[in-house]
This record gives C-alpha cells, structure tokens and sequence, in this order.
C-alpha cells in the first residue's frame, strides 16, 4: 500500500536502541513509524491502528507547564540533555518514584526488568527518596500526586517510613503500585497506607489465571482475587491497572469494567496497550500487530454494557494524544454515572483537564467546572438528566469551596474521589513506537536519586541502566543524534 | 511560588539550524497567540524563534494532511550523517524531482540587497554546453521526463552562449523550459526576447514593485523604467512570462494585488509566482529588519488587496510539498479582466490531484473529468450563482480549444492551450537560517544538479551546499 507522510522525528532502532531520523506515515487506517538504521536495516511499526482518530488529535493541544527548577542545562539536545532541561514542554504531573529494584515476580512483560534476582535489590535509601521529594518540591511547588513503585515497593524494608516522608504538606496524595502479593497478606501494611491515605494501585490484568500465567509468568489471581475483597470490604479508594495485550486479555476488559462500574470504591481504572521494552519476553509481540490507544477505546466501548462510547474518550491535551487517553464520569446523586464529556463540550472538558491527572485539585480548575456548570445551564434540556448533573456539581462545590471555607487541594481530592470517576488509557513507548517529538512533552517522570527527573519512556528506552550494565548508545552517543553533529 | 504556563503550546520537535554557528539543532514548533513559530534550540547561542504560520488554525489543517509524494527513481546518496548532510538525495528524501534548478552562470549585472544567492564578480564563471549537456543528461536520467527546467543565475541573460545553453535544455523528456533574469537585457531589447520567444523559453521576469523608492531599496538601484521596458518588450515578442515577486513585510507588501490585476488582465503573463523574502545568501543576510512573512501571510494580503476576488481559501498547499513551502491557485480567466477562481468550483481534492505530479496543472483525464463533471452539476443546479454561470461559459470554451474535435493533442500542447484561460499564483517560501526544517527539505522537488550524479534540494543547496561549491561561493561571502 502506498504510504504518505505524516512528519518526520527522530525514533531509535529496535535492535541496537540509537537515535534515528524517522518518518511518521500513513498506510491506510494505520499510522506507522519507519526509521532506517545503518546496521540493522529498514523497521516499521505500528503507532496507531486509526489513522483519523491520530490525524484530528494532533491539533488537540494546550500550553505546557512550567516547572519551578529545572535541573540540567542545554548542552547536546534532545534527548542527551535530558532530566528535565530547560528545552521539556511539560512539567512533572506524575513523578513514579522507583523505590526499590527488588520484586517477588520476574514478569516476562516487566517494564522495567525487576525481578526476584539477588542483583536487583537497589532499594532507595530513606536519604535518598528525602532528597527526591526535596528536588520534587523545589520543581513544583506543590504536587498532587506522586507515584511509589519499584520492582515491588511494598518490599522496601522502610516502606512504612517512605509513606511517612510522603506526608509532607507539600503532596496532596500518594499512590502505590503493587503486585498485590504481598498486601493480600500483610493486613497491617495495608492498614498502615489506607490510614496514610495511600492510595493503592493494584496491577490487574483480569480474572483469568491463564492471562497471568502468559504475562506474569504464574498464577496469581488468587493473591489479586484477596486484594479486591479486602479494599472492598475495607471500602479504601483502589485504583486498578490493567496491562493489555492483543490475543492474550483483552476479554477480560468487560469484566474489569464492570468490576469498576459495580464497586464506588473502585476511583480510578487505567489500560495500559502492552509496551515491550525492558524484559521484552512474555506472548509473542508483533511490532505491526499490536494494541495502541484507538483499539482500546474500542475494546472498552464494546466492553462496557453499552455505558460507554468511543466518543466519550478524549485526548489528554497537556501530552501527546498517541500517549493519553481519558474519560470522567460524574456520579450522581442517585448513584448513576455519566461521561463528562457529553455534559459539557471538548473545550470546557479539555480544559478541566488540562494539566491534572485528576480534576478539581486547584481552585482554577474548579472555577473551570464552575464555568461549565453555566454551560450545561444554558444549554439546559439537552444535556442528559440535567436537573441531576446541576445538583450533584453545585453540592461538590459547595462541599469544596462553599461558605466559610478555604480552598484546600486534599478536601477537593476526596470530593473528586467520591463523585469522579475516571479511566485512563496510557501508551507507554518502547524500542518500536519511541517518538522523540512524543517524548518532549512527557508529564510522567521518573525522579532520580542523582536529582534528575526522567520523563519515563525516554528513560525506559534509552537511559534506564541494563540488568546486564548497558545503556543505549542514543542517550550517549552524539555521533548516532541528528542534530547534535557538526557539518564538516 | 505558582507554576506558570509555558506562554505557548507546543506541536512538535523537528530538526532546523542555528543561525550563528550553522550547527544543526533541535527545532521546536510551538503556537502563540494564534501564530506558528519555529524556536531553534542551540545549546551555544540560545533560543532563536521565527514566525513560521500567521494562522495557526489552518496550519493545523494542512499539516495534518499527509503528504502524497512520488518518491525519486534514483537516491544515489546512503544515509550517513543524517539529513539533510547526505544530501545528493539520499533515502530519507521522500520526493522526486519536480524542478530543476540549474544556475549557469554566476555573473550579475545587479547586487540586489535582497540576493540570497552568492555571485562571484571577482570570478566570473560560465558554464559551458558541454556541461549543461550533461548536467541535462543527468536529471533525465535521474528523474526521467519532467514538465519544467528552470535555468538560473547570476543573471542567464549575461551568458555569452545563451541560445546554445538553451538548446542543450531540449530534449523530449523536459516539458518547458524557463528562464529567470532581472530583465536589464531584455530591457535593451537587442534580441534576447526574440531567442526566447522563437525557442518557445517561458521567461521568469523578477518584478517587485511598482515603486521607484521601493525598487532601490530591493535592487539596489531603481531599475523600475527597465522592469517597465522589460514587460512591454515581453509582450511585443508574445514570450509567454511569469512575474517572480519577493514580498517583504513592510516593504512591497502593499503591491501584489496591482501586480496579479496585471498578471490576469495581460495574455502573454500565465503565472505571478510569490516568494517570501530569505534572509540568507549575499543580500538576504544582511537586510534587514528580519521579519519573516509565512505564505499565509502572504495569501492575507492577496485577500485583503484583491478585495476577495482571491481569497485565502481559494489557494491549497501543493501535494508534492510541505504546506509551509507552497501554497497554488489556480484563476479560469475570460481574457478581459475576469477571472473565477477554480477552487470556488471544483473541490479541493481534485485540486490536488490535478496538481500532484508537479507544478503545472495536467489537463488530462482527471481534469477533464473533474471539469466535466463540475459543470454537469452546474446545469443541474437550480440555484447557479452569475459565478457559476462565468465558470461555464470559460469552462466550455477552454474545453472546445484543449479537447478540440477530431485532433489528438500532446499533453504538452494541451497544457500550453488551457494556461491561456488558467493562470496560477504560487506563493513559495524558502527556508533560511532561521527556518530551515529537514522535514520540509525532505519533501523538496526543486531540485539542484549541481554535478552529474547529484540532486540537492534549493534550499538545502542554499545553507549547505553551495558554500562547498567553488563556483558559487565566496569565502568571506561579503
């Protein structure tokens, strides 16, 4: 099929991970990335299997953020200079803080090659994540939500301690990333970050034992099934995290969904389309062949018992729309949920969400809601159960910012949490599908204990250091960089 | 302490140039106030921004339009260094070659301040026949048959063998063949327009103003009586011309619609080609204020000054480039003055197919349908506008003359008849320092041989090529 092109980036090659000019193009329906590497040769992978859908995002796109501290200089460019310089549009709306390299799973699908080897502890010392939460301080003043993974992090010896640094006034709410093996046991941890406010953000691909058998390499749906009953009977806010892959679990996404529509402590659902880096072993991966965001929607959509279309999906405007994708759905008083984007039109909804994994955690992005509240006002009778959606918005913000009190981000965090729901879709990039242009804008940041702030898939694919101590020569080697040579 | 908006939105991230020490650079593309800018990120010399969009809306339109381009027959380069320092082409080049530009000579008889070549008087250079000759051979072979070969300078008219050099120019695999100059010697009127006019050249008359002050500010002198003369000498000869206009911001920006009122009104004139000002090459580099002006601002002002006889929507990028390097439209005129910009009826998609394959609108079968049925739909229409009814009336007309009953026309032929009822507006911005950006040089098909064996992109040519050309370059480039 005779391909177009769409623009022209910089990607690396799957095999040898350097830099490489590529080529953003258009096959039909598909959006592909081709890049020709001297050693290796032509490659070609998918970045999305809806051409239209990809086309018509690219406009949706508001001004970035700027961090308070940068904290390295421009010296080679993009992305050699990278942890956060000065050139990064986007500043650090999700810091994923790796506490420790140890894990009681050895995932074939793991993301960032932790395992249950001896060679992988690497815990963060409790000076080291202090320092962390210091340079995150000084970059954003105040952060809304900071991130503990690892490997395992409910394995770090000082966990409990780790959770306590985090409770420093400065961030309104801390998430943890778990496995669930060790929190379907250890009730007192999971006491111990409920009572913190921790929020816990379970990986779940499903309820299949065969799907965990494929991705994770053994059957633990038993520790997960363990882990839901007890937050639902504990009624603690869960967050679930769902990786899928093509052919192995996306049957599973009904049942999930449902499970998130039937439980109101379920707060937030994220699908992540599987991004074979790191490990890069588990069900057979085809570059060309894979899930990237506009199938997921569909799979949801489907998937959903007919609460969901496709159209209730937008792109999240503060990244690349090839990264995010997300929906709100306001609860109503009488329980029921509706989409926030069939109350209030794109922009409004864009700009509720702009800048914020989560809506309503500054008193601008209220005042934004509070705008859209006229909107649904004046456009009264066409927008579904309207009389409900006034009331359920006018008493959320009457509880967050009624009379006599003061704005406080963590009050409008539980407001949020108990009237909003949200699902997210997010495609991590990989050797295949790494963009640079992507990359530029990334909000989720991986903060290193050298005081650098990694936008993740950059340093998933180029930076993060190999089991085996290799690096990509593209994060090195200027040679490799288009852009960093000087014409002779 | 608040976190602040960044004060733009950015698009993307591409690869451009710093001004200063010529390094290639990170180039992000960001939106700001409804403009597009191009921010040049040198880690030696800062941040260096240029207005690349004056409207960011319909910027964000075309560029979401995927380029369909016709890849070259020959990349003889391998990818090395990257683009665009492989360039010869190399394979990352995605575009064939539309428009050779070949430069056979370096000798000028003005020292424009908005030149943005580099000519040597110190060492005057001719090239010979022969050289052509193979120089022709070359692009025949590389690109196989081309509508158009364009021959440049310094000034062509200077070139002691002239007739010789153009009769290299034709072979049956090239089109059409043009010729740029300043117009001083056909201004002489010593015989220059009758070679041109009996080999059938198209001749390329660089006209920017009207105005005497003006001309000097752009030519260095004021030449305007010689333009003047130049025209009317054009017209005696009846050598079908094209009037080159570099529009600079402030400067002449205020002339085009007088000129393309001329253009349409004048038989002999079948095309005003629009070129923004470069701030690169011996004038450019030095003239100043720099104020980049886009192609759409550009086809603003043709708007504003044709009172909306042409408007903006009424141009659409040229499919075979990248949005921000060509904008084309196209006017159906009835000889007198009047003229129905075909976009008005015929859709933007047959457009730009008709216009795929290069620079000159190919009457064939596409057009030919898209025409007939364009006006099959005009008849059936109740409600014809006196618009439509003046796009009937040419459109027949033009169809009766390039279809004529019982004679087989060639292509070419057929091209040459329908350019007198259809006249067409390029506006073309080249890239300087400033807004070089390889994924516009890797879709250019205006290409420089500048050696059998070698295809560079113009400006790609300009910023890195030419300085390594010894017949064009001067060191010290004053």
């Amino acid at each position: 099929m005779e391909a177009e092109l769409v623009a022209t980036t910089r990607g690396v090659c799957p095999v040898c991970r350097r830099l490489l000019p590529a080529s953003v193009l258009r096959q039909g329906q598909a959006i592909r990335l081709e890049r020709d590497c001297p050693e290796h040769g032509r490659s070609l992978s998918l970045l999305s299997s809806d051409a239209d859908l990809y086309l018509k995002s690219l406009s949706t796109i508001k001004p970035g953020t700027v961090p308070l501290e940068f904290c390295t200089r421009i010296r080679d460019g993009c992305p050699a200079d990278c942890g956060l310089c000065p050139s990064h549009e986007q500043h650090t709306c999700m810091p994923i803080i790796e506490i420790t390299g140890r894990c009681d799973m050895d995932c074939p699908v793991c993301l960032v090659e932790s395992g249950s080897g001896p060679r992988r502890a690497g815990d963060l010392g409790l000076d080291e994540v202090g320092a962390i939460l210091d340079t995150l301080v000084r970059a954003e003043g105040t952060l809304e939500l900071i991130n503990l993974s690892g490997g395992e992090p409910t394995l770090h010896p000082e966990i409990r301690d780790i959770v306590r640094l985090c409770g420093r006034p400065e961030i309104v709410r801390t998430s943890i990333s778990t496995n669930g093996l060790r929190l379907a046991e250890d009730d007192a941890l999971l006491d111990f970050l409920i009572a913190h406010n921790v929020l816990v953000s379970l990986q779940f691909d499903g309820f299949s034992g065969d799907v965990y058998r494929r991705l994770r390499g053994a059957d633990i749906l038993a520790a997960k099934e363990k882990v839901l009953e007890k937050m639902e009977k504990r009624q603690a806010p869960l967050s679930l995290v769902v990786t899928v892959a093509k052919n192995v679990n996306e049957g599973e996404i009904a049942g999930v969904l449902d499970y998130f529509f039937r439980h109101d402590h379920v707060v937030s659902l994220m699908f992540q389309p599987l991004s074979h880096t790191g490990r890069r072993e588990g069900p057979p991966f085809d570059p060309h062949d894979r899930l990237t965001i506009p199938d997921v929607i569909r799979l949801i959509a489907a998937g959903s018992g007919g609460r969901l279309e496709r159209g209730d999906f937008t792109p999240l405007p503060c990244s690349h729309p090839a990264c995010f994708a997300l929906t709100y759905l306001l609860r109503l008083e009488d329980g029921s949920l509706t989409p926030l984007p069939r109350l209030v039109s794109v922009e409004t909804c864009l700009d509720i969400i702009r800048n914020r994994s989560l809506p309503g955690l500054d008193s601008g992005s209220f005042a934004r809601i509070k705008d859209g509240l006229y909107e649904i006002w004046s456009s009264s009778g066409t927008a579904p159960d309207s009389k409900k959606v006034l009331s359920t918005i006018k008493s959320m913000i009457q509880e967050v910012s009624g009379a006599g009190r003061e704005f406080s981000p963590r009050a409008a965090l539980a407001v949020g949490e108990r009237r909003v729901k949200s699902i997210f879709i997010h495609h991590f990039m990989d050797e295949d599908n790494f963009d640079l242009a992507r990359a530029v804008r990334c909000c989720s940041h991986y903060p290193l204990p050298d005081g650098r702030l990694m936008p993740a898939c950059t340093y998933n694919v180029l930076f993060r250091p190999r089991p085996d101590g290799g690096r990509a020569p593209g994060a090195s080697d200027r040679a490799c960089r288009l852009g960093a040579g000087k014409e002779d | 302490m608040e976190r602040t908006d960044r004060g733009h939105t950015y698009f993307t991230l591409t690869t451009g140039m710093c001004r200063e020490c010529r390094r290639l650079v990170d180039a992000k593309i960001v939106i700001r106030d409804g403009r597009v800018f191009q921010q040049n990120v040198c880690p030696d010399h800062g941040v260096r921004e240029a207005l690349i969009a004056e409207d960011a809306a319909r910027y964000l339109e075309l560029i979401r339009i995927p380029g369909r381009h016709r890849p070259p027959r020959v990349r003889s380069r391998p990818v090395e260094a990257g683009c665009p320092l492989d360039c010869g082409l190399c394979s990352f080049h995605v575009q064939a070659c539309n428009l050779p530009v070949v430069s056979i000579t370096n000798a000028c008889d003005l020292e424009c301040p908005i030149c943005f070549t580099y000519n040597r008087k110190d060492r005057i250079y001719h090239m010979s026949p022969e050289e052509l000759g193979r120089t022709v051979d070359w692009i025949v072979e590389s690109s196989g048959p081309v509508d158009l070969i364009n021959i440049t300078g310094g000034e062509p008219g200077l070139h002691p063998r002239l007739p010789e050099m153009l009769d290299q120019c034709r072979r049956p695999e090239i089109g059409r063949i043009t010729m740029n100059t300043n117009g001083l010697e056909l201004a002489r009127d010593r015989g220059l327009a009758q070679e041109l006019a009996g080999r059938g050249i198209y001749t390329v008359l660089s006209f920017n103003t009207y105005d005497k002050a003006t001309c000097a500010t752009m030519h260095g002198r004021d030449i305007l009586a010689e333009k003047m003369k130049a025209l009317e000498v054009l017209e005696k000869h009846a050598v079908p011309t094209t009037l080159l206009n570099v529009m600079i911001r402030d400067v002449n920006d205020g002339e085009i619609g007088r000129v393309i009122d001329t253009a349409v009104r004048e038989d002999f004139i079948r095309s005003v080609t629009i070129q923004t000002m470069t701030y690169t090459g011996f004038g450019g580099r030095r003239f100043g204020p720099r104020a980049h002006l886009p192609v759409d601002g550009v086809l603003e002002r043709i708007e504003r000054q044709t009172s909306g006889a042409i408007r903006k929507s009424d141009f659409i990028p040229l499919p075979s480039a990248h949005p921000l390097c060509y904008a084309v439209a196209m006017l159906l005129t009835d000889g007198g003055g009047g003229f129905v910009p075909l976009a008005r009826t015929i859709a933007p998609d047959v457009l730009r197919r008709i216009l795929e394959t290069g620079y000159l609108p190919h009457p064939e079968e596409t057009f030919a349908e898209a025409a007939n049925r364009a006006i099959a739909e005009l008849w059936a229409r109740p409600d014809r506008s006196p618009e439509d009814g003046r796009f009937l009336k040419i459109a027949r007309k033009i169809l009766d003359d390039t279809y004529p009953r019982g004679v087989d026309l060639t292509p070419h032929q057929r091209q040459a008849r329908a350019e007198k009822y259809i006249k067409t507006i390029y506006v073309h911005a080249h890239m300087d320092e400033d807004t070089f950006d390889v994924d516009r040089a890797r879709r250019c098909g205006d290409l420089v041989p500048d050696r059998p064996g070698s295809l560079i992109s113009a400006c790609t040519y300009n910023l890195f090529y030419r300085q390594k050309d010894e017949r064009y370059w001067k060191e010290d480039g004053s």
